[in-house]
């Protein structure tokens, strides 16, 4: 034996040990490069430690070891034919990579090996010279992200024959294995494919665990479904997604709204209104009720929360407090109180991982009766094992109002017999006389908006703050994420400068700052997530949230038309008086807990069970205070002519909400063959939702004083009247509930995955009894990822391609009080009585027979990628969905008792397409440019009504068969000539046809164009969002002073015009035209800083961006804003937007700093 | 392969539809009452329906649904209704919208035909019956429920159809809506059918309420105020002459939580008026005392305006009627009793009308012995005297207007006059061209319906919501008076 003077060396396990080196002869070659000769000092392994580089391309292992010796000036000695005998192509492309690296990966499942002889010198050997008994190697497959075992995994070592599949439980092994070093392959179908060296020893036993990760495809990612996650391709329906992390990271994303707007196919979202707080609306695929809510459903971390945009509105003194949105409007009663803010909006979009939207029944059957709207669903983030991370982000911004207002033309003349000046229309308007009738003698014309005017503005600069920070990090058994976040955003409306300047004159001290700028949201969210392995079979997961918001909408700006109102007579003083909505301060306070647990256990390898449970509990806090301290007795004599006492009143609206989730399911799993996998899902999901709101305050006009202690009424309130009931105490309460339990079954036979399964449910408002045949839930999909197949070709064009299909049932409940008879309670105080007398009102008649409308809907798709890498994903999506047993409330025959009736009266069918199509135009290291394309098309239709049902939506919306829900219906244009020549359209020179259909208040389709270019190597990112809205009607309401077109007062303007303005007239004094819009939603750069600039900051990482949101609009809507919509929330039909504040133009400089 | 053997047993053995409620079981031990949530705190729990408590709330609030329909509106109750058809009431603001312009059967530009005051009677009539089923159902005869109250249920039901009776066309239909909710719909029945029932309500009324004086005499008058509609007159006599003429029986309003008296559009807008000799055809109210009509001064002319539901409590002056939250509503008094009985002795050759209607002339303006009309403070109107047989009706009718003036009952006495004395309607409704009362300078031009000519109607047409939604109703038999 010769002395031990060589290393072996091992590849992936580094230097081993000494081992006997075997003499050379000439059996052996040897190469040298004299130019490169290496020095003979040093150990031998050193060797292998020298930095090379290499690049071959499909050469013999032989040719690949002589080129290495050249390159490297290193001897490297072998045998001839052991060399010959490996036949495999060998690719290599490497640089500066060590030498032993570099032969692991030459020798790997060759079954030789390299020996370091000297410094400069390498021999490559067999590893079964010394007839060494044979090995094996054992191990388990897992999911990389979820932990469960991988049942059906291919498991080879790479180069020989060995291979085998892993069972249910994810356990594989290989035996007879000759000892030496092997590559480990592991694929599957969806994730990526698993390679590590493994040695195997003489009679020995490798262990190996083999995570897979999910491969970076789009039919790879991972979705969640009832029954727990799923590979995308495995589910028949379409999944929307939301990489929440990224987009919030470089783009202006003020909250979950903003997060779901214009990103998956068929999802609508609306904005109300652009003040600060102010809620959107959420449609899925369309609107199925006339009655019932039409919001999705949302699940965070398995958890329901309260999330609801359909809210009332804060409540007020007078019921007739405007909104901050409204400011160039009138205090009068016809404004809209505000709207509540989105408890959705509640959510810190800095904490999201990831949005799954399920869009319908197809995909949402098993989430039961509340879920025909589409169910959201929300990962959070979660910590990671290894170092902390400390992560800090912070935003600071301005917004701005989006160019200028439409103005408000006015026509002046005069009346004969009158000597005031008049307001003086051509042919209609709210004037005394027109111009076409003689009766007013109109001698000029004037426009004006008080928002184009800068002293009288009462919408200015916005400015939004925001600080966030979470620690990450953790143990490989437990990992932790902290988050907590401070914001303070303050909206663009403000006082006018008249105005301060008055009020500073009125009281002798500046306006309160809540006044001068009403519209203010602060947010302070804290959260914590921690995951703990108990064991390799048990995980648990713990989330807590706490959030407060506070929305202050109240002291709305410019008011009172009856005082003139800037738009009617600049020259009034009178009108900017703080009026009572301007001294009435209004707010909304919510206080929210949120708490999600989860136990996942796979206490053997074909069954895993999780149990997730949770509630979400919110405290609402609304005030309205019409505080009379700032009001004085000189400004009543101005408003009113009389010194009049300066009114105050307050109320107090504390609402609670409690929502509760229990969830167990079962998933089982088995694979027979190679070709079949079986799994089957049991479980059960209980839901509970509880509103309680009581409300307390006194009206402004009764002149009482209410102080409001622990108790609310602790002192009594006084009264200048005593004769007025000192305060109003209203209570209410609701409560719903579902409990169900379902079943999954899916079969994988041959890559064709085939589902079905069906959910039971009972639900609070159809009866607790089963005897009342529980609706059931069925669905069925199937999804045949065809590029997955080992027949499916593998060439550069076609790199993935899957067919689905998937039908499903979801329901939708309503409120328990359309199954009962109500009778509401109404005490009475009558005339001459100071006793309250208790009264009984009889209410609506209930419906014992109602079923949940019922959503069933239909769906295929097929995903396509072209060229390598999926450069272009396309994916296409055709679904029908079909609502029946609509609910609605009937109205019944008068002579009944004027009562309405909920009863189960129409079908409504939404149908489109939805076409998402994503890019990689350039993937180049130094530059990348990504171009997404999202579109969707709607087509809604009240297909059936029950004969004699008369239900009418607000202003002109009809529900007709054969036409969508919420439809506007008006007068067209017949004809029209001037016949008299005089350049005037009077109303009796213009013929208006019979009542017709007009367009809805949603979108016909939407299209979503993005743009990511890559620059600088990935560290400048520019990121571009561009929305376009086809065929919205957004009524655009004629009123003084908010909006008068020209046509209306100027005899220049076309006929045309004037008569389109006489057919507004017509049509509740509203125009309907449908309307179309692109808008640059979003713009962002995201510069990452190089690494070596942030290392002096003893950072590891640091981005900065500069992002912008509202930038541009294009549309042939004359009015403020085509996607604002003041009261839309509580109808489905949009409201006049004439009163609401644009959406903001908004930009923002963000940072992120990692540490 | 202990998994495969479970799968295959769910798959293969155990139905779905035997499995699920053993899973349910698994999941809760009562699943139902996992979803067996309380009722809304909103509403009233139904088992207290079934109290005397609940009984007697119902009666608080079918008593006050008889304001919301007779008095808490404009045009869109009773009192507004008659008053606006008839020549009562003048409106120069809205065209064709509130009955004004006889343009009733119109339903392009009658708002009464979408059914507000229709609906608010049907209201009040439903809750009442509802309220009397609860109060024979649940309360005994207790000194806090007494049984009394169902007779004046049965009382207030009869003047809800009364009503129907006097103001619409022929064919109403009486449809029911019970406590538990069970609806029967009913076909249109026919102005004497309704005034058939209403006698027979008012009948059962005196029997349930023998109880109580006060409700019998509010059944008398009704009954006898419906047997004169039938011209059954010696009838409405005998029903009449009971009832003391210091009777009174108002409906007051709520001054909280409920409907109270409004008169919304006689407010500071003044779109409605007071009209003098309205179409021709119309009395002179303003010159009568016992109107409460007032007159006020304007910038440039005065205006009339009615003010008998608005006396000031300090100075008993009558004021501008506006709303009155203190108001009650009178719906029924022994004055009313009197009238009858006068109209009853002219249309039976008894001379003893005349001297009935000095009696009440001379000792029931501001005497306690009638039931004065509040604010009224004259002492006596000089006597009548016999005008000749050609005008006696007309002297009797003004009469009954003028001290029945804004009570609801002037269409009926039109109707009456057209219907049982053959009159021609155009010499009793307003005619020919509509000019507008005063007004003020802040509307310097005429109103809309200035100018315009009055309409035929005299009834007002069906209920178009009653036609879409009750498949038993086909709209009026006939709108003759």
């Amino acid at each position: 034996m010769r002395p031990c003077m060589a290393r072996r060396f091992v590849a992936g396990l580094g230097i081993v040990g000494c081992v006997m080196v075997f003499g050379g002869g000439n059996v052996f070659a040897q190469q040298a490069v004299a130019e490169n000769r290496a020095t003979t000092d040093g150990r031998a392994e050193d060797v292998f430690a020298r930095l090379v580089t290499v690049r071959l391309d499909r050469v013999t292992l032989k040719a690949a070891v002589q080129a290495i010796a050249s390159n490297t000036g290193i001897r490297v000695q072998y045998h001839v034919a052991l060399l010959d005998a490996v036949q495999t192509p060998i690719t290599i492309h490497a640089s500066q990579v060590p030498l032993g690296k570099v032969f692991e990966q030459l020798l790997v499942g060759t079954q030789l090996t390299a020996v370091a002889l000297r410094s400069d010198v390498v021999s490559i050997e067999s590893v079964r010279t010394s007839g060494r008994l044979l090995g094996g190697v054992v191990g388990r497959v897992a999911d990389a992200a979820t932990k469960r075992p991988i049942s059906g995994a291919s498991v080879s070592l790479d180069g020989t024959a060995f291979r085998t599949r892993t069972g249910d439980d994810g356990a594989f092994r290989i035996t007879g294995v000759g000892a030496g070093t092997y590559r480990l392959v592991v694929r599957r179908i969806g994730y990526q494919v698993y390679s590590a060296p493994v040695t195997i020893k003489d009679d020995g036993t490798e262990t190996i665990v083999a995570t897979l990760t999910a491969a970076a495809t789009v039919l790879n990612d991972v979705v969640t479904t009832a029954t727990g996650d799923r590979r995308r391709f495995e589910v028949g329906n379409a999944v929307g997604m939301i990489k929440a992390d990224s987009v919030v990271a470089t783009t202006l994303i003020r909250n979950l709204s903003d997060l779901l707007q214009a990103r998956v196919p068929g999802v609508i979202v609306s904005n109300t209104d652009g003040a600060v707080g102010a809620p959107s609306k959420i449609r899925i695929r369309g609107i199925s009720s006339i009655n019932l809510n039409n919001d999705p459903i949302i699940i965070v971390d398995g958890v329901r929360l309260n999330a609801m945009t359909t809210v009332a509105p804060l409540q007020t003194t007078s019921g007739s407090v405007t909104t901050l949105g409204q400011l160039s409007t009138s205090y009068s009663a016809n404004s809209a109180p505000p709207l509540a803010p989105s408890r959705l909006d509640d959510i810190d979009p800095n904490t999201i991982e990831s949005i799954d939207v399920l869009r319908g029944p197809s995909a949402s059957s098993l989430y039961g009766t509340d879920a025909a709207n589409g169910v959201i669903v929300i990962k959070t983030k979660k910590g990671q094992a290894g170092a902390w991370r400390l992560s800090v982000t912070g935003d600071a911004g301005l917004s701005f109002v989006p160019g200028r207002m439409p103005d408000v033309w006015r026509g002046w003349g005069s009346v004969a017999g009158n000597n005031q000046y008049w307001v003086c229309y051509l042919a209609a308007g709210q004037g005394v006389g027109t111009v076409a009738d003689g009766n007013c003698h109109q001698d000029s014309v004037t426009h004006f908006n008080v928002e184009n005017y800068g002293p009288m503005k009462t919408l200015g600069t916005g400015t939004n703050r925001s600080l966030s920070g979470s620690v990450a990090g953790g143990t490989a058994g437990w990992q932790q994420f902290f988050s907590a976040r401070a914001s303070s955003n303050v909206g663009m409306a403000k006082m006018s400068d008249v105005e301060r300047h008055v009020i500073a004159q009125l009281w002798s001290v500046p306006a309160p700052s809540w006044m001068v700028h009403p519209n203010t949201e602060q947010d302070f969210d804290g959260s914590s997530r921690t995951t703990v392995n108990v064991s390799p079979k048990i995980d648990l997961s713990l989330t807590t949230t706490g959030i407060y918001r506070n929305v202050l909408n109240g002291g709305s700006g410019i008011q009172d038309q009856n005082n003139g109102g800037v738009t009617f007579r600049p020259e009034d003083s009178l009108a900017y008086l703080p009026s009572e909505s301007q001294r009435t301060r209004v707010t909304s306070a919510e206080t929210r807990g949120t708490l999600a647990g989860t136990v996942d256990a796979r206490p053997w390898g074909w069954l895993s069970l999780s149990g997730t449970g949770g509630g979400d509990y919110g405290l609402r806090s609304d005030q309205s205070d019409l505080q009379a301290q700032y009001c004085s007795a000189l400004l009543q004599t101005l408003q009113n002519g009389t010194a009049s006492p300066c009114p105050s009143g307050h109320v107090v609206s504390r609402g609670n909400t409690f929502v509760t989730t229990t969830n167990g399911s079962a998933n089982l799993s088995f694979s027979p063959t190679a070709w079949l996998n079986l799994r089957t899902a049991i479980g059960a999901q209980y839901s509970h939702t509880r509103y309680y709101n009581l409300q307390v305050g006194n009206n402004y006009y009764n002149f009482c004083t209410l102080a409001f202690g622990s108790t609310l009424l602790t002192p009594e309130p006084t009264c200048v009247d005593p004769n007025m009931p000192k305060y109003l105490l209203t209570e209410s309460r609701d409560e719903a509930a579902t409990a169900g339990v379902y079943f999954e079954q899916t079969v994988n036979l041959f890559g064709l995955y085939t589902t079905v399964g069906v959910r039971q449910d009972l639900a609070s408002a159809f009866g607790g009894q089963i005897s009342k045949s529980p609706p059931n839930y069925p669905k069925f999909n199937f999804s045949y990822p065809l590029s997955e197949q080992s027949f499916f070709p593998k060439q550069p064009y076609v790199s993935s391609l899957r067919f689905r299909f998937a039908y499903g049932q979801s329901g939708n409940q309503a409120s328990r009080t359309a199954v009962i008879n109500q009778y509401y309670q109404a005490d009475l105080t009558l005339a001459g009585s100071s006793v309250t007398t208790p009264g009984i009102v009889v209410g609506t008649v209930g419906n014992a027979t109602l079923r949940p409308e019922l959503g069933t809907e239909w769906e295929g798709g097929v995903d396509v990628s072209f060229l390598d890498n999926e450069r272009i994903h396309l994916e296409t999506t055709l679904y029908r969905k079909m609502t029946r047993n609509m609910l609605s409330a009937k109205q019944l025959a008068p002579s009944l008792g004027n009562y309405s009736q909920y009863t189960n009266l129409g079908d409504v069918s939404n149908r489109g397409v939805e076409v998402g199509v994503t890019a990689k135009v350039i993937d180049a290291r130094v530059m990348s440019w990504d171009v997404t394309v999202n579109g969707a098309r709607n087509s809604n239709k009240l297909v059936r009504m029950a004969p004699g049902i008369g239900v009418n939506g607000p202003l002109n919306t009809q529900f007709r068969e054969g036409y969508p829900l919420y439809g506007y219906w008006g007068l067209p244009v017949g004809s029209y000539a001037d016949a008299n020549g005089d350049g005037i359209l009077a109303q009796n020179e213009i013929v208006l046809g019979t009542m017709t259909y007009l367009g809805a208040p949603y979108p016909k389709a939407e299209v979503t164009y993005g743009s990511q270019l890559g620059l600088l190597d990935g560290a400048l990112r520019l990121s571009v969002n561009l929305n376009q809205v086809l065929d919205k009607v957004t009524p655009l309401v004629l009123s003084n002073p908010t909006y008068i077109p020209r046509a209306a007062v100027d005899r220049t303007t076309s006929l045309a015009q004037q008569a389109a303005y006489l057919q507004a007239v017509a049509n509740n004094n509203t125009y309907y035209g449908a309307s179309s819009s692109v808008r640059l939603n979003e713009f962002s750069a995201t510069y990452t800083v190089p690494i070596s600039l942030v290392r002096r900051l003893h950072a590891q990482t640091l981005a900065i961006t500069l992002a912008g949101r509202n930038l541009g609009l294009w549309s042939n809507y004359v009015g403020k804003d085509p996607n604002v919509d003041t009261s839309g929330l509580l109808s489905e039909a949009s409201q006049d937007n004439t009163l609401g504040t644009p959406q903001p133009r908004s930009w923002t400089f963000r940072f992120n700093l990692g540490l | 392969m202990p998994m495969f053997t479970l799968a295959m047993r769910y798959t293969t053995r155990a139905p779905l539809g035997r499995m699920l409620p053993f899973l349910i079981g698994l999941a809760a031990c009562s699943p139902a009452k996992l979803v067996d949530t309380q009722n809304p705190g909103t509403v009233v729990d139904p088992s207290l329906i079934q109290t005397a408590v609940g009984a007697a709330g119902l009666r608080t609030t079918a008593i006050n649904a008889v304001m919301a329909a007779g008095a808490s509106g404009a045009f869109d109750t009773v009192i507004g209704m008659s008053g606006m058809v008839t020549d009562e009431l003048g409106d120069w603001f809205i065209a064709g919208a509130s009955g004004d312009d006889r343009h009733l059967l119109d339903q392009t530009k009658s708002i009464n035909a979408n059914g507000y005051g229709y609906r608010a009677i049907q209201l009040a009539r439903v809750q009442i019956r509802q309220a009397r089923q609860a109060l024979q159902a649940y309360a005994n005869n207790t000194p806090s429920v007494p049984r009394a109250w169902q007779g004046e249920m049965y009382a207030l039901e009869g003047y809800t159809v009364v009503w129907l009776a006097e103001l619409y066309c022929s064919g109403i239909p009486l449809s029911s809506s019970s406590l538990t909710g069970a609806q029967v719909l009913s076909r249109g029945l026919t102005t004497q059918e309704l005034f058939t029932v209403a006698v027979a309500l008012f009948d059962s009324a005196a029997t349930a309420g023998a109880d109580s004086a006060r409700f019998v005499n509010l059944a008398r008058v009704g009954k006898a105020r419906a047997l004169i509609d039938l011209g059954q007159f010696a009838a409405a006599d005998s029903a009449a002459t009971g009832v003391p003429t210091n009777f009174v029986y108002t409906v007051p309003s709520a001054v909280s939580g409920g409907s109270y008296f409004s008169f919304a559009y006689f407010e500071s807008l003044g779109y409605f008026r007071v009209h003098d000799h309205e179409g021709g055809n119309g009395l002179e109210w303003s010159t009568d005392p016992r109107t409460g009509v007032v007159t006020v001064p304007e910038l440039t002319g005065t205006m009339l305006w009615p003010a008998k539901y608005n006396v000031d409590s300090a100075t008993g002056t009558p004021q501008p009627t506006t709303n009155q939250s203190y108001q009650s509503f009178r719906l029924a008094d022994g004055l009313e009793a009197r009238l009858v009985q006068a109209e009853a002795a002219l249309a039976l050759g008894n001379d003893s009308w005349l001297t009935t209607l000095n009696t009440l002339r001379s000792t029931c303006v501001g005497s306690a012995a009638c039931a004065p009309l509040p604010g009224l403070t004259s002492t006596s109107l000089p006597p009548l005297t016999d005008p000749g047989a050609d005008t006696r009706l007309d002297t009797l009718m003004k009469e009954r207007a003028m001290w029945l003036y804004l009570t609801g009952h002037r269409e009926g006495d039109l109707r009456r006059m057209a219907h049982v004395y053959n009159r021609d309607p155009e010499t009793l409704w307003p005619t020919g061209t509509m000019v507008d009362p005063a007004y003020p300078p802040n509307f310097p031009n005429p109103g809309p319906e200035n100018g315009l000519q009055f309409g035929s109607d005299v009834v007002y047409g069906p209920d178009t919501h009653e036609q879409q939604l009750n498949p038993l109703y086909g709209g009026c038999y006939d709108v003759n008076p």
